[in-house]
């Protein structure tokens, strides 16, 4: 996982690693963890955000995750999951 | 652990099975719960459960973890497992990050307790898609029709059968824009999910669909129903000494599959009809055969027969004397005949004939080493099953009975 940040715009990206082990559901974990400078163990679950067992599953299978986004709201942040990254856009920022 | 006796609506016990379901559908939770079974009554700390939840991730002793995995089991269980687990009710919270296996009735179901124990043959991928599927009450019902039909249905009449069940009215009834809104949802969600599980032959094309079945499938997943007592709720009988009775086919049929199920040691089944032999039935005595059960089939069908000889070449065959067992009772002839290790049996009789071409039925049920019903068949049949096995196999056996 490598994070990046995009010029002016407020939005953390991480970049899914693809030789990773780590699950689209980690990966969230992991990028609101990095945002938030919480520890993942302290983050309230994600369970009560979305079901972890749905985004893996959408983006198990290649031909789904290729045309799949998810957004949703976690840890008062707004997450946004592609096939290939996990986009969190700090509170206040651009929808 | 005791039965929920809480009065809970119908509503949410279809929910909680859903539930439990779903949470099978995961290798690393039916492990959380083996953990979770193998330290109650005390609690188990959730260091605990990541620790024997890395050690199994990683094939380690659980006292060679790393930190890493460690750290990585306790996010997997804090995001997902353990929410999951406790809104399903198979869990409790206790104190500060401990859980305990709540007071559920999943842990007195021998099919549920096999699975978390890993006490199956099936591998982990095929279990977590037989799970998947069970998890929704729709596809529940799909595999319990189908179960009770021989061959393929087309998918407008399985549409037809789904909706006057949830009716409670006659296939005629049902108005058509429901069976469109029905076959939609079958064939863009509920059919190829059951058929990626294996559990469904299904063409898409053809839009036809058939009964497959699953080893680890128990009869009362597909009536969303958990607890083991599931033959009594069909016959009515709680006295363990006592005769049962089942009205109708639908309910005898299940009964039968059931028995099929319980059979560790032997099953003795005989079919005077051709019709007798519902998909269902056929592959649950498959599945008996082929985890060690010794199974003799008696049935006038050719066909059958064929089907057994291909996919069951161990089923001991014979054909039964058409005659046979004209029991007096109010007239009806027997129909069909099930004996699972010699202590439960079902002795179904057939009525009038229904509309739709098959008899009504009734049957009636004994269960115990000592019942008198299952005293009485083992006493008949006691010699003959010798006979069979002295070698007669294949051939037709009068029975005196």
């Amino acid at each position: 996982m490598s994070d990046s940040d995009e010029g002016d715009r407020a939005d953390t990206v991480v970049v899914y690693d693809q030789g990773s082990t780590e699950t689209p559901a980690e990966a969230v974990v992991a990028a609101v963890a990095d945002v938030t400078g919480r520890s993942p163990l302290d983050l309230d679950p994600l369970y009560d955000a979305i079901d972890p067992d749905t985004l893996n599953t959408l983006f198990s299978t290649p031909a789904w995750a290729s045309s799949v986004t998810v957004t949703f709201e976690y840890c008062e942040h707004r997450v946004t999951l592609t096939g290939e990254e996990v986009r969190v856009s700090s509170p206040g920022g651009p929808p | 652990m005791a039965h929920h006796t809480s009065a809970d609506s119908d509503d949410a016990e279809r929910v909680s099975v859903d539930g439990v379901f779903a949470s099978l559908a995961n290798p690393e939770r039916r492990r959380v719960l083996e953990f979770a079974i193998a330290r109650a009554p005390e609690p188990t700390s959730r260091e605990d459960l990541a620790t024997a939840l890395a050690a199994w991730r990683t094939d380690r002793l659980r006292t060679d973890v790393t930190d890493e995995a460690h750290q990585r089991a306790a996010v997997s269980l804090r995001h997902a497992h353990l929410p999951k687990l406790t809104a399903a009710g198979l869990l409790d919270r206790v104190a500060d990050d401990a859980v305990v296996p709540a007071d559920h009735p999943a842990y007195d179901d021998p099919g549920v307790r096999e699975v978390i124990e890993g006490d199956v043959a099936a591998d982990a991928d095929s279990l977590d898609a037989l799970f998947d599927a069970l998890a929704d009450e729709r596809r529940r019902t799909v595999l319990d029709v189908l179960s009770h039909q021989i061959g393929s249905i087309h998918t407008e009449t399985l549409a037809r059968e789904l909706l006057a069940r949830e009716r409670d009215t006659v296939e005629s009834d049902v108005p058509s824009a429901a069976v469109e809104q029905c076959l939609t949802r079958l064939r863009h969600t509920d059919l190829p999910r059951l058929s990626t599980a294996g559990l469904i032959e299904y063409d898409a094309d053809a839009r036809t669909v058939a009964y497959e079945g699953h080893p680890e499938l128990r009869v009362p997943w597909m009536h969303s129903v958990l607890h083991p007592e599931f033959r009594g709720s069909l016959s009515g009988e709680s006295d363990p000494d006592g005769i049962g009775e089942i009205e109708g086919r639908e309910r005898v049929i299940s009964f039968g599959q059931s028995l099929c199920d319980r059979a560790d040691d032997e099953l003795f089944c005989m079919f005077t009809d051709t019709q007798l032999l519902e998909a269902g039935c056929l592959t649950r005595i498959r599945d008996a055969s082929r985890r060690g059960v010794t199974v003799y089939l008696g049935t006038p069908n050719p066909a059958v027969r064929e089907y057994v000889r291909e996919n069951a070449p161990e089923v001991v065959l014979w054909e039964p004397n058409t005659d046979w067992l004209n029991l007096p009772a109010a007239g009806d002839r027997v129909g069909r005949l099930l004996l699972a290790d010699r202590e439960a049996v079902m002795l179904g009789t057939l009525r009038e004939e229904r509309t739709d071409g098959y008899h009504d039925e009734q049957a009636i049920v004994g269960e115990g080493e000592h019942n008198t019903l299952v005293t009485m068949i083992c006493q008949l049949l006691g010699p003959h099953l010798e006979e069979i096995d002295a070698g007669t196999r294949n051939a037709a056996l009068d029975l005196p009975l």
